[in-house]
């Protein structure tokens, strides 16, 4: 955004000279960065690698090789027979527990979140910042000593069959989301909601029409996170679930893991850890495009 | 925007439900269900579903329609879960303790005094059964007091294993000369019913492997040994090494004194000792680095991890030996532990499901049964046998072929009373006394060579004798 | 239509009934409404956050309620809360000075000491933020790519630390095979040795979350500002400094508010990089003291533990608060 006001300023500039300079030294900055960032991607990734890597070798060259010296599919075998053994449907139906516990919790919760977020920012009501201060509030106790009230609570709500104690709370909205959203719907100058009132448009209307999509780029990122929080959610449905036909991948992922220290399990948990990596990099690629793209913020102003 | 996302949620929920639903769909018509939650590795798992099959079909031959559903979780999660589904009202019907977890679960458990002296000496050979391993799981609910005779049992054993002393064969052949050239013999040579190693000579012997190991090659020559087992070894007249003193009741007890002379401090100093002069590699000496043949001695973790050690090492390169002693005589002794199964108070039988109780304590009890055992110990290997006649057999050298190490008898002799120990913390409400001990001795290991004996006498253990005791007093009346 | 405008003219200063003006109204309209729209927007207001209120009354109200009314019981978390013994004070007695206050406080001190990755994440998810927002090739793999750390599984991640740093693991093998004499790097023996650890494990996790909230934020931050700073000759250090940064304030109090509350409720990353609580207690968070104690079903203890440090991030989150309303008022 910034370079192209860059060079839209150089055309203007006296010299054609500075403007070659000016050109080379984006190149030059962007190849710098690009190093440099290929060099601290080769340290996100290594471990990752050695994950990949770690999935084809047999389970005895685990910690003694980088790359196998024997390149075998056996732990992919070994992960889907061990997932038939542990639960109906093996792996398969791990994926559809966990689409089922993800995909409507996330669409649900940031409905409900974004509403919230923008009552939060731009409404005045009654107690607002108390209430505010008491959802931030509830974040900050630890898992551990509500886990087994909740669990009681639960109980007692006859929840606990099949997977629903992990997803019905969660379609109350997110304080995180929340929390986030209403950082960006603050940012937006209370001009735009001016503009819209006068114009005759409802709060629900100036929600949905205007100022939804401004956020657009907060909504996909939050999107994306609560999608992969959720995906990734292990001690809820460890806990909450009671039934093992409902078992989600990271809950499948922790039975294939052996006894502490034998590496025999290793290659098939780390296919399990794989093939549950692979929904989360799709929805991130297909999210990504919505966090930049989208409406340029200066257009709506003017 | 909006409207393509809602239909995408749509579709997607309503893909998941299908192939939920398709796959839910299959199942007969409703029996009546006994829900089993244990804790379980891989290979137990395995045996648990092929056994409970096998019951499964001994009921409907003798026309009772039970089910059994079971669920199994490891170390690090079960009793997170365990506990979240006693508070939710949600107890499974039979579950997995150790016999200290007797007291902290007493308010969920029943007493199976009853079923063991009824149908229960239908199903197996009471008078078969290792007597130890039954008293372990008797209770006094009133008192609180674990493990005597005389009170009702509240759990059948699954099993009894021990903490014994490994080694590696293969890479001690290594170090033959030198072991040799210092006066010692080697553990396959060695005859041990004429006594076994004192603990000088296993110092010096670790020392001598430490020495002369490659560095590059990282072997290291043995564990700390466990503190319990030291401490027992040390006895003299007045402290018979136990770390906690319960005979005046769970109300008094008191935590053995670690006073210059006493036999728990010689165990620490022994300890410390040991991994000054480099012969214990505490940090080195892991079970994965056991497993891939790197640690010459090793404290085993159970009886039941023999197949694994098969897998790894092979079968004719590791054996078991006894434990050290002070005098070199034949008085060794190493730790008892063991699991069991209890049932749930909530599983009794009622106007819906009039056997549960007594089948869930039959399922309980059977694995005790020579069926049972046979399939732990002869083709699992994850159990040393419970019953005496058994255990004669799994003993007997002709039988090399099926039980393995060679040298297993060793197993026995402690699981059969004249060489073992039940640890402390098998009566005690929780371990966190305990705690207070192995993080002191942690930190003295730390240290490593050369260092640790320093840290050892800068150490004030009066002080961590005093938290031993005030951690155990705040649970005297749990 | 009109009417509208009437009512608003009544209360409101002038500038609403203007044409739009070009930049925006400095002071937020915080005079009163009238009453009729005040009531409208009080439902509205409600009506909007009602799921949300709902959500925390039925499911999380009681559950809190337990585990305050849990620090003055010897519960084990089995029985009912209600039918165990009562014991006053005497979980706080023993925090605050008493027998598990040694082991609460140093694991209060690691809990800060942990936190230390929360700054660092926060500054290079900047700057990578800015160099991935740029128009080159391969950003957007960039971006999934410094995200992935965070999104791997637990146990995958904690496989490949253990082993990296462990005893013996593969750093120890880089280092023999560089011909070091010791028989160990000890990384993971030192106190220092185990903050430094974890926090490279924190961050590594975690910068890419920064990153991503970053360039949300940047997606939001005006051209116009930057134009004009551009014509009036700035180059782009100052851009990004003076005009950029303070642009992302909204972001950055987002993370670091969310994040301390994070940090400072971690268990789980020194717990699998130490395979446990680590020599001496080194790798012991608060939280890992909370878990800790549930374990021992003490629940009591583990409930005084959790409430103190619950008090003590509510403080610190509500001096955040604090500062930034006054910051947002004086805009």
């Amino acid at each position: 955004m910034g370079d192209q006001v860059l060079q839209e300023t150089t055309v203007e500039a006296p010299a054609p000279l500075k403007k070659k300079t000016r050109i080379t030294q984006k190149t030059v900055i962007d190849i710098i960065l690009t190093v440099v960032l290929s060099l601290g991607a080769v340290i996100m990734l290594l471990p990752f690698f050695w994950m990949v890597l770690a999935t084809l070798k047999p389970h005895t060259e685990i910690y003694t090789t980088f790359f196998p010296e024997e390149w075998t599919l056996q732990g992919y075998v070994n992960m889907w027979d061990d997932c038939n053994r542990l639960m109906e449907g093996g792996i398969i139906r791990g994926f559809g527990n966990s689409i089922l516990t993800t995909v409507p919790v996330v669409a649900i919760q940031i409905f409900v979140s974004a509403f919230a977020a923008y009552a939060f920012a731009k409404l005045r009501f009654f107690g607002k910042n108390i209430v505010f201060l008491i959802m931030l509030g509830t974040m900050m106790i630890p898992f551990a000593v509500i886990m087994l009230p909740q669990a009681w609570l639960y109980g007692q709500m006859n929840l606990t069959n099949g997977p629903l104690a992990v997803m019905i709370p969660k379609f109350f909205g997110s304080i995180t989301t929340v929390f986030f959203l209403r950082q960006f719907f603050y940012s937006i100058p209370d001009s735009i909601t001016e503009a819209a009132r006068l114009d005759g448009a409802g709060y629900t209307k100036t929600f949905i029409s205007i100022l939804l999509p401004l956020v657009m780029p907060a909504i996909a990122t939050q999107a994306i996170l609560s999608f992969i929080g959720n995906w990734n959610d292990f001690l809820g449905p460890l806990l909450f679930i009671g039934d093992d036909d409902w078992l989600t991948l990271p809950l499948l992922v922790n039975r294939l893991s052996g006894s502490g220290g034998s590496t025999r399990e290793i290659p098939s948990v780390l296919a399990a850890s794989l093939l549950s990596l692979v929904p989360i990099i799709i929805v991130f690629a297909a999210f990504q495009k919505k966090i930049i793209g989208s409406i340029v913020f200066s257009a709506v102003k003017g | 925007m909006k409207k393509t996302k809602i239909v995408a949620v749509a579709a997607a929920t309503l893909m998941a439900a299908t192939a939920v639903g398709a796959l839910a769909g299959c199942g007969g018509d409703p029996a009546y269900t006994i829900s089993v939650f244990l804790l379980a590795n891989n290979h137990e798992s395995k045996f648990y579903d092929s056994y409970f099959e096998h019951l499964e079909e001994e009921f409907a031959a003798e026309g009772l329609n039970y089910e059994i559903k079971a669920s199994y979780e490891q170390e690090a999660n079960y009793y997170d879960k365990l506990d979240t589904m006693i508070t939710r009202d949600e107890a499974p019907d039979i579950f997995y303790v150790r016999p200290n977890e007797l007291l902290q679960y007493q308010a969920s458990i029943v007493s199976l005094q009853s079923y063991l002296d009824g149908e229960g000496k239908d199903i197996i050979e009471v008078d078969k059964v290792n007597q130890m391993a039954l008293d372990m799981y008797r209770f006094n609910p009133t008192t609180g007091v674990l493990g005597n005779p005389s009170d009702e049992i509240y759990a059948f054993p699954k099993d009894l294993s021990t903490q014994q002393l490994g080694y590696n064969k293969t890479l001690l052949s290594k170090f033959e000369k030198e072991i040799k050239d210092a006066g010692l013999e080697l553990p396959w040579e060695k005859d041990f019913t004429k006594g076994t190693y004192t603990w000088e000579q296993y110092k010096q012997m670790c020392t001598v492997i430490a020495n002369s190991s490659n560095k590059g090659q990282t072997e290291y020559a043995c564990d700390v040994p466990s503190i319990e087992v030291l401490s027992h070894s040390f006895k003299d007249a007045q402290n018979d090494g136990s770390l906690i003193d319960l005979s005046g009741g769970r109300a008094n007890g008191k935590v053995t004194s670690i006073a210059e002379g006493t036999p728990l401090q010689k165990a620490i100093k022994y300890q410390a000792e040991l991994v000054d002069c480099g012969a214990a590699n505490y940090k080195g000496a892991t079970y994965a680095n056991f497993t891939a043949g790197r640690v010459c001695f090793y404290g085993l973790i159970g009886s039941w991890e023999v197949a694994d050690y098969n897998d790894h090492l092979g079968a004719g390169n590791w054996g078991v030996m006894p434990w050290p002693t002070v005098s070199g005589g034949t008085d060794w002794e190493g730790v008892i532990t063991s699991a069991g199964y209890v049932v749930s108070k909530s599983c009794v039988n009622n106007a819906e499901n009039p056997a549960k109780g007594d089948i869930a304590k039959r399922i309980a009890i059977s694995f005790m049964s020579s069926y049972a055992q046979n399939l732990l110990v002869k083709e699992e290997q994850i159990s040393l046998p419970l019953l005496t006649d058994m255990a004669s057999s799994y003993r007997d050298p002709a039988n090399d072929t099926i039980y393995s190490p060679s040298t297993r008898g060793y197993f026995l002799d402690v699981v059969s009373g004249s060489h073992g120990f039940t640890p402390a913390e098998y009566s005690t409400y929780d371990s966190v006394w305990l705690n207070e001990l192995d993080s002191a001795l942690e930190l003295v290991w730390n240290e490593g060579k050369g260092a640790a004996l320093a840290k050892y006498n800068s150490t004030d253990w009066n002080t961590v004798q005093t938290r031993m005791q005030e951690q155990y007093d705040r649970t005297k009346s749990n | 239509m009109e009417k509208i405008i009437e009512q608003e003219a009544v209360g409101t200063p002038p500038m609403s009934t203007e044409a739009q003006p070009i930049a925006p109204a400095k002071k937020p309209q915080n005079n009163t409404l009238s009453h009729a729209l005040q009531r409208q927007e009080n439902v509205i207001g409600w009506l909007y956050i009602s799921p949300m209120v709902i959500g925390i009354l039925v499911f999380t109200a009681i559950p809190l309620i337990m585990s305050i009314m849990a620090m003055f019981y010897n519960w084990n978390g089995l029985d009912s809360l209600f039918e165990s013994e009562a014991v006053g004070f005497k979980w706080f007695e023993s925090i605050f000075g008493g027998l598990d206050s040694e082991r609460y406080w140093h694991a209060m001190t690691n809990t800060l000491i942990f936190a230390i990755q929360l700054p660092i994440c926060l500054v290079l998810g900047f700057f990578l933020a800015v160099a991935m927002n740029r128009d080159m090739h391969g950003v957007q793999a960039f971006r999934v790519i410094y995200y992935l750390p965070g999104v791997m599984s637990i146990v995958a991640v904690s496989i490949v630390w253990q082993n990296l740093f462990t005893y013996g693991g593969t750093l120890d093998q880089l280092y023999y095979s560089m011909g070091g004499t010791g028989d160990s790097l000890h990384l993971l023996d030192s106190d220092f040795g185990v903050a430094f650890t974890v926090n490279l494990l924190l961050v590594w996790k975690g910068v890419g979350y920064s990153t991503l909230m970053f360039i949300a934020g940047l997606q939001s931050v005006s051209t116009d500002q930057i134009e004009a700073a551009k014509i009036d000759g700035a180059n782009s250090w100052t851009i990004l400094m003076k005009i950029t940064l303070p642009a992302l304030y909204p972001t950055i109090f987002y993370l670091f508010v969310t994040g301390l509350m994070g940090a400072l409720q971690m268990f789980n990353e020194p717990f699998i990089l130490l395979g446990g609580y680590g020599t001496g207690d080194n790798g012991m968070t608060v939280v890992s003291f909370v878990y800790f104690y549930k374990g021992e079903k003490n629940l009591g203890l583990a409930s005084v533990g959790a409430w103190v440090l619950a008090f003590f991030i509510f403080i610190i989150t509500a001096i955040q608060m604090y500062v930034d309303k006054r910051k947002r008022e004086a805009e």
